[in-house]
């Protein structure tokens, strides 16, 4: 029954109405200049928030196929899997992970602070980094060397999640079979 | 591709609204991922008001899964939805209600040839239940990923405050933070607020989160909260 599952995951937390009123309460109060987040904090906070975030319809419609592939597998939403769970599965078709590059390379573009912009490249090159471990896909025109600076430098990021620092080094590590022919970078 | 103003649409404070919940129903090409995720979202929800209008829990399980497999999938309610009308939410909820009224309606015709269906005592106001159930399910499940995320960060002294501080019954007897502090080895009662604030803060962004694919504005999101405060301590909500 459909029902069993959900009422099993609802008994792991037992709050009494006055808790719950609090909690709701807390969402309408304003963030305290007390508690404001340094910049690696605030790095971690959005880029949690956004691999949360399934990507927008109009980036994903045309491989809507890809993305519901059956071997996802995790939370899902009518909106599609979020991007750090196609960042994570090696099964996510190439087409997507490019989707997700071109998608955060605009939302780059348009950063209005410099942590935005940290955080949308390193959403950039987690896609770069899948392609490279999962497809054997160099899907940028960055050298293998600067590319390999890049990766290092994110895996290195205290604000990284752990499980894409293991997907940085991995790549940084990975040898492509064949490389295209360095030259200057254009992005 | 994104736009211009798509800049901080998935994060950040000054992020754009995403579509709503009806946008994502109306527009999905995947009717079995549809249906999942509104199984997920509001199977107990509809399961309690069932229940509340008076229905035993075997005919309230009944009622609910043949609500989501026969009229939700089979008779594509969400595309026959006329989305003016209000919040997906309040649709569901009239919805179920004629749903089950028309199936009571049919099991009393067939009653006399078998046995009286299961009904037990109404409560007072089935539409409550409903959201209380919904609103419910939303606290669990951000303090379910808030709690993942604290580990994942490294961050479980900080959670473990949160939720000695803020859901565990004694702290309504006004506990000594300095007791508090003692037990998980914080140095002192000022860095013990900064962590509970630390985790209030993202609970706050969590929960705001989930309520933006409801609503369309900040504004919509508080109404949304004041609503199921109102549920939970049974005062009329404040808009």
């Amino acid at each position: 029954m459909l029902g069993d599952a959900v009422a099993e995951r609802m008994d792991n937390w037992a709050l009494n109405d006055g808790q719950k009123t609090r909690l709701l309460s807390l969402a309408l109060e304003r963030d305290s200049s007390a508690a404001a987040p340094n910049e690696d904090e605030q790095k971690g906070d959005l880029l949690r928030n956004i691999l949360r975030c399934a990507l927008p319809l109009e980036a994903s419609a045309s491989s809507a196929a890809a993305v519901a592939g059956p071997s996802s597998s995790g939370p899902r939403t009518v909106a599609g899997p979020p991007l750090g769970e196609l960042l994570r599965d090696r099964a996510t078709d190439l087409a997507v992970l490019k989707q997700i590059k071109e998608y955060t390379k605009a939302l780059g573009r348009n950063a209005k602070s410099g942590i935005e912009r940290d955080v949308f490249a390193a959403v950039y090159f987690a896609a770069i980094a899948a392609a490279r471990v999962f497809h054997n896909e160099h899907v940028t025109e960055h050298t293998d060397e600067r590319l390999v600076r890049f990766l290092h430098a994110f895996a290195q990021a205290a604000w990284m999640p752990a499980d894409l620092a293991g997907l940085f080094f991995q790549a940084a590590k990975h040898r492509l079979p064949e490389m295209p022919p360095a030259g200057p970078s254009q992005e | 591709m994104a736009k211009p103003r798509d800049a901080t649409s998935l994060g950040g404070e000054e992020r754009a609204f995403p579509p709503t919940e009806w946008t994502w129903l109306l527009h999905c090409p995947q009717r079995d991922a549809v249906l999942a995720e509104l199984c997920r979202k509001y199977w107990k929800p509809v399961y309690c008001y069932l229940r509340s209008m008076g229905l035993g829990n075997e005919q309230a399980k009944d009622l609910a899964q043949g609500f989501f497999t026969d009229k939700v999938l089979g008779q594509d309610l969400v595309h026959k939805a006329d989305r003016e009308k209000g919040r997906f939410r309040s649709f569901l909820l009239r919805s179920v209600h004629n749903y089950a009224v028309s199936a009571l309606r049919s099991s009393k015709t067939s009653a006399s040839l078998e046995t009286a269906p299961d009904i037990g005592t109404a409560a007072e106001d089935p539409e409550a239940e409903f959201n209380r159930a919904w609103a419910d399910q939303l606290l669990h499940e951000v303090l379910e990923e808030l709690e993942q995320e604290c580990r994942q960060r490294g961050k479980l002294t900080h959670w473990q405050l949160f939720q000695e501080w803020l859901l565990e019954p004694e702290m309504e007897t006004n506990r000594a933070m300095s007791e508090v502090c003692l037990k998980y080895g914080v140095a002192d009662a000022s860095t013990a607020y900064h962590m509970i604030e630390n985790v209030k803060r993202r609970f706050r962004a969590l929960l705001r989160g989930r309520l933006s694919a409801l609503a369309d504005s900040e504004q919509g999101i508080e109404t949304e909260i004041r609503e199921f405060i109102a549920v939970f301590s049974g005062r009329p909500a404040r808009k």
